[in-house]
């Protein structure tokens, strides 16, 4: 069974075998070498254990040879004795100090692995105390409160992401569930009682209206989707000539609304996805005539400026708060009601997706006269370097 | 019974309305929040259904505003159905809560079932006069003879038996069983009363107390 000791005791445990070794050795050699210089010097005796002996007298050879052994011997017992008791106290003190020892040098890390516990998903403030001196142990502590920061930020990041993410299965939730409600609410009224042929007939109007909005709800949802992922396929494409399509295929839209559509429309190279691209600007263009009143404008503009390709779409209409202005790019967000029209308000988000998708930053402004001022700067490289490049 | 229906979607608010008016419930619409205080104001309606998302008035502080006020039971009526917003709802003052896509006969049971709540608790199936009142299947009967009423009838019926006795005037059966549409100089109660008599046949059950208002003796 293998025991597990602490770092600590594993710390006092090899100072203390050191210290051990280190002694052992010491009187090895100590002893040794005692013995060899018994061994070397000459000696005279003389016996003055009897006291009535006025001066001492010579031993025979014999007696003195054995009294000299003797000596000899006891002199190394005594040695190796005291030697051993000295070893251990020795030893014995090594590890009391080397237990405080190891105690004090690993107090920064236990004090790193204390936060470290207290620590959870929920709390991530706190940091771990950096030691004064500038050596290993504060390396390692700067370096978990480096990881703990990532981590927080991480972790704020993800929350932020779900929170959205909640936000929005919730938001579809609603705009599925309401047409769904109308169907199954209208049928369940009409069916009660005997129904009149005109009353089935406008049922069925009111639930073919119902599907069909779930029906655009479900497409700007997909839409969205595929908008989030990205372009699937991506090559140069002007700007100039999408907006230019979509202005001409919308001009009729706009001349029954009364709205006067113009447009600016120099080269604009840009890297991406065309039929992404290509909803994008329609749906701009579709909301700047939707929510415009008879006798605005609308001004399509694309341009290259500061070598970032943009697009630039202004309409009138009614005025917007700044506030609102800012939320018009989140999903289901639309004009009060009254002005919001048969719109599903997914065209701004899927937008913002495609715009976010292709390194484009929007800005939306609230035009002082009532409508919205929209511009999309792009950041990827122009297709010319792209060339280069590739 | 007097309801209010608080919902801003067009065909659905006419749906909800026609269905209960058909179950002999007076209904008025509000599309907004704001309108529909302002009619819970002047008017004392039994239940409010009430859907949660609102333009103008957010549902949630319509509820907690009528919920203070107290003269109404308020069922919420929503399309997010988690368990947080049921709670919610029920923390904010409403007395029942009903997800959205609902069965409409659900819908009537919970307005039937909150609409008891007001004043003593009452039985679900009402009797009086000899007359068996069954709100939750709109049936009628006389010693064991059923007999077919139009709405209104079957909503003035209702109120004098839940009355127990009591005297209830004309101005309250037009306030609770006719919709906020209804002419207020109208005689459409004394017609409907004299049809509701004929109907029900001998021997009368509903009394005229003169000046004061019409009765049925327990």
């Amino acid at each position: 069974m293998r025991v597990s000791l602490s770092a600590r005791s594993r710390l006092a445990l090899l100072y203390t075998a050191l210290v051990l070794g280190t002694g052992a050795a010491l009187a090895g050699l100590t002893y040794l070498l005692v013995r060899r210089s018994l061994d070397r010097r000459p000696v005279m005796l003389a016996d003055f254990r009897s006291p009535e002996a006025a001066t001492p007298s010579p031993l025979n050879r014999t007696e003195a040879l054995d009294t000299i052994e003797r000596l000899r011997a006891d002199t190394l017992t005594q040695l190796s004795t005291q030697s051993l008791i000295a070893l251990a106290v020795v030893t014995t003190l090594a590890a009391a100090l080397g237990w405080l020892i190891a105690g004090r040098i690993l107090r920064p890390i236990r004090a790193i692995s204390a936060t470290a516990q207290r620590l959870s998903a929920e709390n991530l403030s706190e940091r771990v105390p950096v030691t004064t001196p500038a050596d290993e142990l504060a390396n390692l502590a700067q370096t978990v409160n480096g990881m703990l920061d990532r981590i927080q930020t991480g972790v704020a990041d993800r929350d932020r992401l779900l929170r959205s993410q909640r936000m929005f299965v919730a938001n579809a939730a609603h705009e599925l569930r309401t047409p769904l409600t109308t169907v199954r609410t209208a049928i369940d009224v009409t069916l009660d009682g005997r129904p009149s042929t005109s009353e089935l007939l406008t049922m069925a109007r009111d639930i073919r209206t119902a599907v069909d909005h779930s029906q655009r709800t479900l497409d700007g949802l997909l839409t969205l989707a595929r908008s989030q992922t990205g372009p699937s396929r991506s090559h140069g494409v002007d700007l100039a000539d999408l907006a230019g399509e979509i202005a001409a295929s919308a001009t009729q839209r706009a001349a029954a609304q009364q709205v006067e559509l113009a447009t600016t429309l120099l080269p604009a190279p840009i890297v991406g996805d065309p039929t992404l691209l290509d909803r994008m600007i329609a749906n701009l263009v579709d909301n700047a005539i939707r929510y415009n009143q008879p006798g605005g404008h609308v001004t399509i503009t694309t341009d290259v400026a500061d070598g970032r390709t943009m697009l630039h779409i202004a309409n009138t209409g009614r005025p917007v708060d700044p506030d609102e202005a800012d939320r018009l790019f989140e999903p289901f967000v639309r004009g009060p009601a009254g002005v919001r029209g048969d719109g599903v308000g997914l065209g701004l988000s899927i937008v913002h997706a495609i715009a976010s998708a292709h390194d484009g930053d929007i800005s939306c402004l609230a035009r002082p006269g009532g409508g919205l001022d929209i511009s999309i700067r792009f950041t990827k490289p122009l297709p010319g370097h792209a060339g280069e490049q590739t | 019974m007097r309801v209010l229906l608080v919902e801003d979607e067009q065909p659905l608010a006419g749906y909800i309305a026609a269905g209960l008016r058909k179950h002999g419930c007076a209904v008025d619409i509000a599309m907004d929040g704001q309108t529909a205080l302002d009619k819970a104001d002047i008017t004392p309606y039994d239940v409010v259904i009430l859907d949660r998302d609102l333009p103008v008035v957010h549902g949630d502080t319509v509820c907690r505003k009528l919920a203070e006020r107290g003269t109404s039971r308020i069922l919420m009526l929503t399309a997010s159905g988690a368990v947080e917003d049921r709670v919610d709802g029920l923390t904010l003052g409403a007395d029942d809560y009903l997800g959205k896509p609902f069965a409409f006969t659900e819908l009537v049971a919970r307005v039937r079932a909150v609409g008891r709540r007001t004043g003593p608790a009452r039985p679900p199936v009402l009797r009086g006069g000899g007359v068996v009142l069954d709100p939750a299947r709109r049936t009628v009967e006389r010693a064991g003879r059923l007999v077919d009423l139009t709405p209104k009838e079957f909503g003035v019926l209702e109120h004098l038996l839940v009355a127990a006795g009591a005297v209830r005037s004309a101005e309250t059966l037009l306030d609770k069983v006719w919709d906020e549409h209804a002419d207020p100089f109208t005689n459409a109660v004394r017609i409907t009363v004299g049809t509701l008599r004929r109907k029900l046949g001998e021997p009368p059950i509903i009394q005229t107390v003169t000046g004061a208002g019409y009765r049925i003796e327990p």
